[in-house]
């Protein structure tokens, strides 16, 4: 697959790029970067599930990026591509991140291909974005921009007067990239199955996920209904097979159907959103290798404070549906979870001389579960497309296995230097 | 409710009188600082059924280092309530390319406003309660780019004199509200022709000279004197900021549905290139 997309957008960036190269419909940007992010938390004895040392590194990357764009009347290609070298793992590569057309016309648009798809009001609360993810990015001090990647999708747009309707196809799986104790250290509720893999849903029309989303003003506010029948990504389901001693990572059956609402509230902006997880393979809730259906909750507030000064604060909560099947069901060497999942978030963001200079703090802190995520971040404008950013992720809480307290022995902290073009 | 009725009242009242006052200009009837003020705001942020324009500014430091803006604005009124729609895309710098801004602008009340990242292809709404806060990095606040509300200020007219060869009215505004924004006593002088403002001179809260607005080229724009080039001065710390309408046209027929989500996540190329 990634190489017939790799193929795919050669031949594409070269029918887009011959000729036009001179016409002014033609557009080229983007940067060259480095970013690289060192572990700071004592690790003592901890090792890799593969059994090597801990990597003091978390992130060594170089990265070039090409963004291309041509322009027509009603249609405009896109392709957005990166080189990378990873300095901890040696390796070289090219990473298609986006390449997609699109069709604009009068009451519609169309955009077919790798795209980036960005839902919901949360703050780095994701309940109705179920698109790919890459938490190992966003945990290691990468780029915001990072924590996201492209869904390979028909994504069409109809603009009736009453409602805006967005549909969206997705025939090509692509999995979230979560920690698994290589790079970054997780919890592993079976240490001692050696063996590992993940199976993806197989690609079939049955298997093609299906987005929807409808949304309108009403009244001051950005008012939206969304719908997803796809599959987990994050947690994904296990399969536990003792015999062989392997252990598989699945993609059970998901359907989320969700709401949120965002506008102007006491000088400020309210934002609520909420979803239901329906959990299509473990209906009961009494597998425990397949996560319980859920409900996600979230409310969130953003005002200046002062000028160039803005507060964000955010509620979430998760609630686990059967939760005494859940119970009854857990083997006893699992740990076991709350039933609510209750989580606090602060951002604080300070722009300081016209702007060059920005100080950002944001923190998550379950108050049940005791456990945390801490982010400041200075970043400075250079001027002439040049920035650095640089900051800390700092991670814990009083039990190891936590959504958060799990990967306390992976502090870092990260530097960012990138020249855009 | 009863304020915001009143101030709609008041604001089409006002904007009835400009059109009133604006046929009868001959008759050159003395005008109070508030009349002048309110003629003066129609003429710089209402002029036009919709306006479009390619905006140059460059933000320069004390010690000379320049930084560049680049944008397209669009903006369309809500008839003669006062309301209006402004819709920004940014061409450069590159770490803000493709960004576009959108602020629907109320009387009376927050202005509602939303950004577009591109990079993660994210559209969200702001706060809009700062705006005495600094518009992406220059000495131009968000105020200042949509507008105060002339009620919010106390408005006497001082002076007649000449600037620059022109006849002007120095008309002082002074906040009714200490707190609704960042200066103590504003000074204008607007040209009493065309009724755009000339210079303009903020006192901070120690009543001390604070910024300095200046009007530079004013060229004639279809019929409508427009100012091609202005410049925010912060006398205090040496930082300024230059902005140049590079193309403008008003009347173009933008329509309501370009100041909403879809055209957020993806430009209209018509208007923006």
């Amino acid at each position: 697959m990634i190489r017939f997309l790799r193929t795919g957008l050669l031949v594409f960036l070269f029918s887009i790029g011959i000729s036009p190269l001179i016409a002014e419909d033609f557009d080229i940007h983007g940067f060259v970067q480095t970013n690289f992010s060192l572990r700071i938390a004592a690790t003592g004895e901890a090792r890799t599930f593969s059994g090597k040392p801990l990597p003091d590194y978390l992130l060594g990357d170089e990265r070039v990026q090409l963004e291309i764009t041509r322009f027509g009347a009603t249609t405009q290609l896109f392709g957005k591509i990166d080189l990378f070298y990873d300095a901890v793992d040696k390796l070289a590569d090219l990473d298609v991140r986006e390449a997609y057309i699109d069709l604009t016309l009068g009451k519609f648009d169309i955009r077919a291909g790798r795209q980036i798809i960005t839902w919901g009001v949360g703050d780095l609360v994701f309940i109705n974005d179920v698109f790919p993810k890459n938490w190992v990015a966003f945990l290691s001090g990468q780029p915001l921009q990072y924590l996201k990647f492209g869904s390979d999708a028909i994504n069409i747009n109809i603009f009736p007067k009453f409602v805006s309707v967005q549909i969206i196809a997705i025939p090509f799986y692509r999995a979230d990239v979560l920690p698994r104790g290589e790079r970054l250290l997780a919890f592993d509720p079976l240490p001692t199955i050696a063996n590992r893999e993940e199976v993806q849903p197989e690609m079939s029309f049955k298997n093609t996920q299906i987005a929807g989303r409808l949304y309108r003003y009403l009244g001051n506010f950005d008012f939206s209904l969304y719908f997803y029948k796809g599959f987990w990504g994050s947690p994904p389901g296990m399969i536990l097979d003792s015999a062989d001693n392997l252990l598989t990572f699945s993609h059970p059956r998901l359907n989320v159907y969700g709401g949120s609402l965002q506008g102007a509230f006491l000088k400020g902006v309210l934002s609520v959103e909420g979803g239901y997880y329906d959990s299509r393979d473990d209906q009961q809730g009494t597998n425990m290798g397949i996560e319980n259906s859920q409900i996600r909750f979230l409310a969130g507030y953003q005002r200046a404070l002062g000028e160039n000064l803005i507060l964000g604060l955010q509620y979430y909560g998760e609630r686990i549906q059967d939760y005494t099947e859940y119970v009854q069901n857990l083997p006893s060497t699992f740990p076991q979870r709350k039933e609510w999942r209750h989580t606090l978030s602060l951002r604080l963001t300070q722009l300081l001389k016209y702007q060059t200079l920005r100080f950002s703090l944001f923190i998550f802190y379950s108050p049940n579960e005791k456990d945390y995520y801490v982010n400041p971040e200075v970043r400075y404008d250079l001027g002439s497309g040049v920035w650095f950013a640089a900051g800390g992720i700092f991670l814990g809480g009083e039990k190891d296995y936590t959504f958060f307290g799990q990967f306390e022995k992976n502090d870092n902290v990260y530097f960012i230097l990138r020249y855009e073009f | 409710m009863l304020d915001k009725k009143l101030i709609r009242f008041i604001t089409s009242m006002t904007i009835f009188s400009v059109l009133l006052t604006h046929g009868l200009a001959e008759s050159q009837e003395k005008l109070s600082g508030q009349e002048i003020i309110n003629k003066s705001q129609q003429i710089f942020f209402y002029v036009g059924k919709d306006m479009k324009a390619k905006v140059l500014m460059k933000l320069i430091s004390k010690s000379g280092k320049e930084r560049i803006r680049e944008l397209t604005m669009l903006r369309l009124n809500k008839g003669e309530s006062g309301e209006q729609k402004y819709y920004m895309y940014f061409h450069r710098p590159a770490d803000v390319r493709e960004m576009t801004f959108m602020i629907w602008k109320y009387l009376g009340k927050n202005d509602d406003r939303w950004l577009y990242v591109p990079s993660i292809k994210l559209v969200r709404r702001i706060a809009a309660n700062d705006k005495n806060s600094s518009f992406v990095g220059s000495d131009f606040t968000y105020e200042d780019i949509s507008g105060r509300e002339v009620v919010e200020d106390t408005h006497t007219l001082n002076a007649e004199e000449e600037l620059n060869g022109k006849s002007v009215n120095v008309v002082e505004s002074i906040p009714k509200e200490e707190k609704s924004a960042f200066y103590s006593r504003k000074v204008s002088w607007i040209d009493q022709e065309t009724f755009l403002p000339l210079k303009e001179e903020y006192y901070d809260k120690r009543g001390d000279l604070y910024k300095i607005f200046t009007a530079g080229k004013i060229e004639s724009v279809q019929g409508i004197a427009t100012i091609m080039q202005r410049t925010m001065a912060n006398v205090k710390n040496g930082h300024r900021t230059i902005v140049t309408f590079e193309e403008v046209s008003y009347n173009i027929g933008l329509r309501e549905d370009i100041f909403s989500e879809r055209y957020l996540r993806s430009a209209p190329r018509k208007w923006i290139k």
